[in-house]
C-alpha cells in the first residue's frame, strides 16, 4: 500500500479520535469525580448541535460567525448543565447509584421531547464554513480540511483540561475528590464547588463536540443516540473515570475505524468494538488502570 | 310475574348480545375504518407526514364520505420498527376492526405487515418503503406498493447514467436492505446497458455513520468518472454535507436517487452541491401540468408546506380506495381488490395504474440535477427528464421467478 495513503488515513484516525475524545473527556470527568454515570451526556451533544444551528441562523454563515456560535454554543449548554446540577443532581450526591441513573436517564427522554417541541422534528444542518470546505493535497493524496477543526478542539481540549486539572486548585481537589473523596471532606474541604465545575465543563465540552459535529452530520434529535454509545465504550477501555486514559482509548478507536474502512469496509464496525474486548482482556480495568 | 332463574339467564344474555352487536354493526355498516401506521416521531417524519398530507387531502375532498359511509382513519406511530409496526396492525385489525391498513416507510415493517395482512386477507397499501420485495418476492394478493420500488428507481438511474460518457463507476451505499438493492438494480441495468462500464470499487457504510471523511478519500483515491452512492434516508443529508465541503462532487460525477427531492435540498439548503445526479417520483414544481399545479396548490393551502415526493403517493392511496369502492358499491374487501388490479387513476404525476399480477404502482421517475436558481431557498433539480413507469416496470416473468414460481 501506498505510505501517503497510509499517513493519510492516520491523520483521519486521529482527528476522528480527537473528536470523541472532546466527548469522552467530559464524560469520564464527571464519571471520576461526581462517581454518576451521566446518561444525558448525549442530550447535551444533542443540544450544542441545535444551538450551533440557531446561533448560526442569527451569527450568519462566515467562518467567524461559524467560531463565535461554536462557543456560544458550547457555553449555553455549560449553563444548562449548572442549572441540572444545581436543581437535581446536588440532592442526588451521596444517594444509590440507581438514582442518579434513573434521574440522568430521564434527563435524555426530557431533552429528546423538548427539543422536538421547540426545533421540531425536521433535519437541520449547518454549513460547512468556507475555511475548512474542501481538501488538502498532500503527497499524492486527500485530506478534508475539516479534519483541521476535530484535531484544534481534541488539541484545545487536552491542553485546557491539563491546566485545569494540574495548574488550578479546583483541578486539584478534583484530582483529589476522585481519588479519595471522604479524605478531601475530612480536611474541610467543601466538595460542592468541585462537583460543579466538573459537571459544567463536561457539559460544555459536549455542546462543544455536537457543535463542532454540526456541520458533518444531520442535526436531529436522535443524534446522540448513536455517538454516546462509542464514546462510553472509549470511556470503558481508557479506565473509568481516567482522562488521558480515554485520550489513548479515543485515538486508538478512530484509528482502528479508519483503517477498518480502508483495508475491511464491510467489518469497519467491528474493529473498535474488538480492540476494546482485546483491551478489557488483557487489562480488565481499562488502559491507564492501576 | 315470576321471573325463573332460567328466564333471567336468558333474557340476560340476549341482552348482552345486543348492547355488543351495536358496536360491531356499526363498525360494519355505517363507516369505513383505515388503520395507518407508520414513522410519526423523529427525523423520517420528513417523509411520513408528506404521505400522511396527501392521504388527508384526498379524503377531505369527498368530505371523508363515501357512499353513504363516513370514512374513520386510525393513526399509529410504529417508531420505525417493524415489531411495533406488526403489534400495531393487530391491534388495528383484531380491535378495531380496520377494513384496510396503509404505511410505511420502513421497508422492513411494511414486510411485516404485509405478511399480517396476507394472513388476515385485509388489503394493505405500502405508500412509502421502497423494496423490491414488497410487490416482488414477498408480493401477495393483499398488498399494493404505491410507491416507485428500488428496482424501478434504480434502472431509472441506470438509464440516465448511460447517456453520459463516464466509464469508471464506484458504488458506495448505506449497509442495509434499500442501500443495498438499489445499488444492485443501478449495476445491473447500466452495465447490461453500457458493455464499457467498469465498476472500480464499493464500500458501505452502516446506518448513522457519523464520519464519511474515510470513505470519501477511498474514492478519491481510485479517481472514477462518476460515483452512484446509495445512501438511505438518514445518511443522505450528511453523506451530501461531506460530498459538499470535501469538493468530492468538483472532481466526479454523482448519481444518488433521492439527492434532488426536496425533503433533501430543503434540509441542506447552502451546502446542497451543483450538479448531482437524482430521481424522484415527484417534485411539487414538476410536471408543470395544471393537475399538479391545482394538487400543490390545495396542499400548500392546507397544510401550510410544499408537497414532498410521498405526497402525491398518500393522495394517489387515497384516491385508489375511494374509486374502487365506488365502483364496487360495497365494502367488499376481496371484490375491492379485483377492481384495484389494472386500475388507473389520474394523479399530480398524470395517470398512473396499479399493475394487475403485482399490484405494483406504474408511475413515472423524473431525472434531473440539483441546482441552486434562487427562485427557491433550496436547490432544486434543473434538466429533468420524464422516464415514463412503463419503461422501468420489472417484467412480469421476473417477478414470477423471484417468487419462485
Amino acid at each position: 500500500m501506498d505510505l501517503s495513503i497510509v499517513a493519510s488515513y492516520l491523520l483521519i484516525g486521529i482527528s476522528r479520535g480527537m473528536f470523541y475524545f472532546v466527548l469522552a473527556a467530559g464524560l469520564t470527568l464527571i464519571l471520576g469525580v461526581l462517581k454518576i454515570i451521566n446518561f444525558a451526556h448525549g442530550s447535551l451533544y444533542m443540544l450544542g448541535a441545535f444551538f450551533m444551528y440557531t446561533f448560526i441562523g442569527i451569527a450568519g454563515q462566515g467562518t467567524g460567525a461559524f467560531f463565535l456560535s461554536a462557543v456560544m454554543a458550547a457555553i449555553t449548554v455549560g449553563f444548562i448543565s449548572f442549572i441540572i446540577e444545581q436543581m437535581l443532581l446536588k440532592h442526588l450526591y451521596g444517594k444509590e447509584h440507581l438514582m442518579q441513573m434513573l434521574l440522568t436517564y430521564s434527563l435524555v427522554l426530557i431533552f429528546g421531547d423538548s427539543v422536538e417541541m421547540i426545533w421540531g422534528t425536521d433535519y437541520y444542518t449547518v454549513a460547512m464554513p468556507k475555511l475548512l470546505s474542501g481538501s488538502y493535497h498532500i503527497f499524492g493524496t486527500y485530506i478534508s480540511k475539516f479534519y483541521l477543526l476535530f484535531l484544534i478542539s481534541g488539541l484545545l481540549t487536552v491542553v485546557l483540561l491539563w491546566l485545569y486539572m494540574y495548574k488550578t486548585k479546583l483541578g486539584k481537589i478534583a484530582r483529589a475528590v476522585a481519588t479519595n473523596r471522604s479524605m478531601v471532606e475530612a480536611l474541610g474541604i467543601n466538595a460542592d464547588a468541585t462537583f460543579m465545575y466538573a459537571f459544567v465543563i463536561g457539559g460544555v465540552l459536549a455542546g462543544l463536540g455536537g457543535a463542532i459535529a454540526s456541520p458533518a452530520v444531520n442535526i436531529t434529535s436522535q443524534m446522540g443516540d448513536s455517538i454516546i454509545i462509542k464514546v462510553f465504550l472509549v470511556v470503558i477501555v481508557g479506565g473509568l473515570g481516567n482522562i488521558w486514559g480515554s485520550l489513548i482509548a479515543a485515538i486508538i478507536f478512530g484509528i482502528s475505524e479508519s483503517f477498518g474502512v480502508l483495508i475491511f469496509p464491510r467489518f469497519e464496525i467491528a474493529f473498535p468494538f474488538a480492540i476494546a474486548a482485546i483491551v478489557l482482556i488483557l487489562k480488565p480495568r481499562g488502559i491507564l488502570s492501576k | 310475574m315470576k321471573l325463573s332463574r332460567r328466564k333471567f339467564l336468558k333474557s340476560g344474555a340476549a341482552g348482552i348480545a345486543m348492547l355488543s352487536l351495536p358496536s360491531v354493526a356499526s363498525a360494519d355498516a355505517d363507516k369505513i375504518k383505515i388503520g395507518v401506521i407508520d414513522t410519526y416521531s423523529g427525523p423520517a417524519t420528513i417523509y411520513t407526514y408528506g404521505a400522511r398530507n396527501g392521504f388527508k387531502l384526498a379524503l377531505s375532498q369527498i368530505g371523508y364520505n363515501v357512499l353513504g359511509k363516513k370514512i374513520e382513519v386510525l393513526y399509529r406511530n410504529s417508531r420505525y420498527r417493524p415489531n411495533i409496526a406488526l403489534k400495531m396492525a393487530k391491534e388495528l385489525v383484531l380491535s378495531e376492526k380496520v377494513d384496510f391498513l396503509v404505511g410505511t416507510i420502513s421497508s422492513a415493517a411494511a414486510l411485516a405487515v404485509s405478511a399480517y395482512a396476507k394472513s388476515v386477507k385485509i388489503p394493505f397499501f405500502d405508500w412509502i418503503a421502497m423494496s423490491g420485495k414488497i410487490s416482488g418476492a414477498d408480493g401477495h394478493r393483499y398488498v399494493f406498493q404505491i410507491e416507485v420500488n428500488t428496482d424501478m428507481s434504480g434502472k431509472a438511474m441506470a438509464l440516465a447514467a448511460a447517456k453520459e460518457k463516464y466509464k469508471r463507476y464506484y458504488i458506495i451505499g448505506s449497509d442495509y436492505e434499500y442501500g443495498h438493492a438499489i445499488a444492485e438494480s443501478f449495476e445491473k441495468n447500466l452495465t447490461g446497458l453500457r458493455k464499457d462500464v467498469e465498476i472500480i470499487g464499493k464500500s458501505w457504510f452502516r446506518v448513522g455513520e457519523p464520519d464519511f471523511g474515510p470513505y470519501i478519500n477511498a474514492i478519491l483515491i481510485k479517481k472514477p468518472d462518476a460515483v452512484y452512492a446509495a445512501t438511505g434516508g438518514r445518511d443522505m443529508v450528511p453523506f451530501l454535507k461531506y460530498v459538499n465541503f470535501t469538493g468530492l462532487a468538483k472532481k466526479t460525477a454523482i448519481f444518488d436517487y433521492t439527492a434532488t427531492d426536496t425533503a433533501t435540498t430543503e434540509a441542506l439548503g447552502d451546502s446542497m452541491p451543483d450538479g448531482i445526479y437524482g430521481g424522484s417520483p415527484y417534485y411539487f414544481y414538476y410536471p408543470k401540468t395544471n393537475q399538479n399545479k391545482m394538487f400543490v396548490q390545495s396542499y400548500k393551502e392546507q397544510f401550510k408546506k410544499w408537497p414532498v415526493f410521498t405526497s402525491p403517493n398518500g393522495y394517489i392511496t387515497g384516491n385508489l380506495l375511494i374509486k374502487a369502492i365506488k365502483l364496487v358499491g360495497a365494502v367488499d374487501k376481496e371484490r375491492i381488490i379485483n377492481a384495484l388490479e389494472g386500475m388507473s387513476i389520474s394523479s399530480p404525476v398524470g395517470k398512473v395504474y396499479v399493475r394487475a399480477y403485482d399490484h405494483q404502482l406504474i408511475a413515472p421517475v423524473y431525472v434531473g440535477r440539483t441546482k441552486k436558481t434562487g427562485k427557491y431557498p433550496f436547490a432544486t433539480a434543473a434538466d429533468i427528464v420524464t422516464i415514463p413507469g412503463d419503461e422501468l416496470k420489472i417484467p412480469i416473468s421476473e417477478v414470477k421467478r423471484e417468487r419462485g414460481l
